[in-house]
């Protein structure tokens, strides 16, 4: 894991650890409050044992209580006693009071920090896969150095040679980029500028960048589209949605074709992707837009499902439109984007 | 040695052919856990480098499916491949299932390594 990371656990890590303190010191003085019988008071739980308890109570309930457990040298008797029952049963309950609030915040940290464990596992987990490829990529040609093979670096190799370590290269800018892009959608701060944009062209921009890459997965993308399909779009981020969409199809495709249709409905622009790979449970079917959140199972059965989705719905959002998914296991998955023509004059938040 | 490589990633998979292919050993990809299944009951293997995130199943099943099988000429020597460490994914290797697990990137000494001691 990151050392930043790391840095970042041990600081929520800590907040934990503080609250469980406040927590357990919460319930030490429940119980201590519950003994307190009036008999007790009487003969005088004072002196170091009620000072201790005050020492302890000082921190999260200062006011009522320690008013109502200074020591008395003459013990008050009747309406007095009771008055000073009813104040430690008001204690008592505001201090339940706060630790089922401490409790609170504390499976809300525990939940945040295995959110971030998760992402961050996650992320490491995907970057090593390009880097992997160029690490092989090295390690073949030292030995090929070392063994005198200068062949494998005849010029007209060179070109795809590039090309491949470019190619790794790209997959690892485009993982920070997505991860920059889930951070700073937690924070609420992934934004849009709307521009006019002709869909159908930037529809086959991207397929044609993705030439090589469906050639890799066996793939042939397929685009139906109109001349021309305009509207008022971010268009670098509908381009993100273009790719993440077509990404997947292929990655998941099975090696079968993968088709994009790009029409316009009314008021709005659709996108439709269809693929006929290993498709997506119902139960799964949801959970894939939502926020990263990944299983150990998940992880083993798929790489990628993680990101990706998850920006393209925000994309989406932000646009005032909406995505969703057709599919059973083993029948492909057809992804639809309505987008409306200019998006929503007060843009949505991205959460 | 004859080595059967299973990495949904051909690029990382025909590479790792290559640079075994330099060790000395011969090595066939496959690219899905269907076809390294198939490819395991068609043909002798001595090892086999399982990458565990596959798109149709899990590595761990394509080992369990290799150990269960009563096949001649099924691969004993069985090594997982994945970007979590051994501890991420649960431990695979310690249940027994595999008998070595490699984290990438892969470190191609430490693989040669692995498959000289058998």
């Amino acid at each position: 894991m990151h050392a930043a990371a790391r840095q970042l656990l041990r600081i929520e890590a800590a907040g934990i650890a503080a609250d469980q303190h406040h927590r357990q010191g919460g319930a030490q003085r429940a119980g201590v409050g519950r003994q307190l019988q009036p008999g007790h008071v009487r003969h005088g739980l004072v002196g170091d044992q009620q000072v201790g308890l005050v020492r302890r109570l000082r921190q999260p309930v200062r006011s009522g209580l320690r008013l109502a457990l200074q020591p008395h040298a003459q013990a008050p008797a009747g309406k007095a006693l009771d008055q000073e029952m009813e104040k430690l049963a008001a204690a008592h309950q505001k201090q339940e009071e706060l630790v089922e609030q401490l409790r609170h915040t504390q499976r809300k940290l525990e939940h945040a920090v295995r959110m971030r464990d998760d992402f961050m596992s996650m992320v490491s987990h995907e970057l090593r896969t390009p880097l992997n490829t160029l690490y092989l990529e090295t390690q073949l040609r030292q030995l090929h150095v070392s063994k005198g093979r200068l062949e494998s670096f005849a010029a007209e190799r060179l070109p795809a040679m590039i090309e491949r370590d470019q190619r790794q290269i790209r997959n690892m800018v485009r993982l920070i980029d997505d991860m920059l892009d889930v951070t700073r959608m937690r924070r609420d701060a992934l934004s849009i500028q709307p521009q006019p944009v002709d869909l159908a062209a930037l529809a086959r921009t991207v397929v044609e960048g993705l030439r090589h890459q469906a050639e890799a997965a066996g793939s042939e993308i397929a685009l139906e589209a109109p001349g021309e399909l305009r509207g008022v779009w971010d268009e670098f981020r509908i381009e993100q949605v273009l790719t993440n969409l077509l990404t997947n199809a292929l990655r998941y495709g099975g090696g079968k074709p993968v088709e994009m249709v790009v029409q316009q409905m009314g008021g709005t622009a659709q996108v439709a992707v269809r693929d006929q790979g290993i498709g997506i449970a119902p139960e799964d079917q949801e959970r894939i837009f939502k926020q990263f959140e990944r299983t150990k199972d998940s992880r083993k059965h798929a790489a990628g499902l993680g990101l990706g989705l998850y920006i393209t719905h925000k994309i989406v959002s932000l646009h005032g439109g909406q995505i969703g998914v057709e599919s059973a296991p083993g029948e492909g998955s057809r992804f639809v984007v309505d987008l409306p023509l200019e998006p929503p004059a007060i843009l949505p938040s991205s959460t | 040695m004859n080595v059967l490589i299973v990495d949904d990633n051909k690029a990382a998979a025909d590479l790792l052919q290559e640079l075994l292919g330099l060790f000395g050993h011969t090595a066939r990809c496959t690219y899905t856990a269907q076809q390294a299944l198939d490819t395991a009951a068609a043909e002798s293997f001595d090892a086999a480098l399982i990458d565990l995130t596959l798109p149709d199943f899990p590595g761990t099943e394509v080992a369990r499916r290799l150990r269960a099988s009563t096949t001649q000429g099924m691969p004993k020597l069985l090594i997982a491949i994945s970007g979590f460490s051994a501890e991420d994914t649960g431990g695979e290797a310690a249940e027994g299932l595999f008998d070595h697990h490699l984290q990438k990137p892969i470190d191609i000494d430490r693989l040669g390594g692995l498959l000289a001691q058998g």
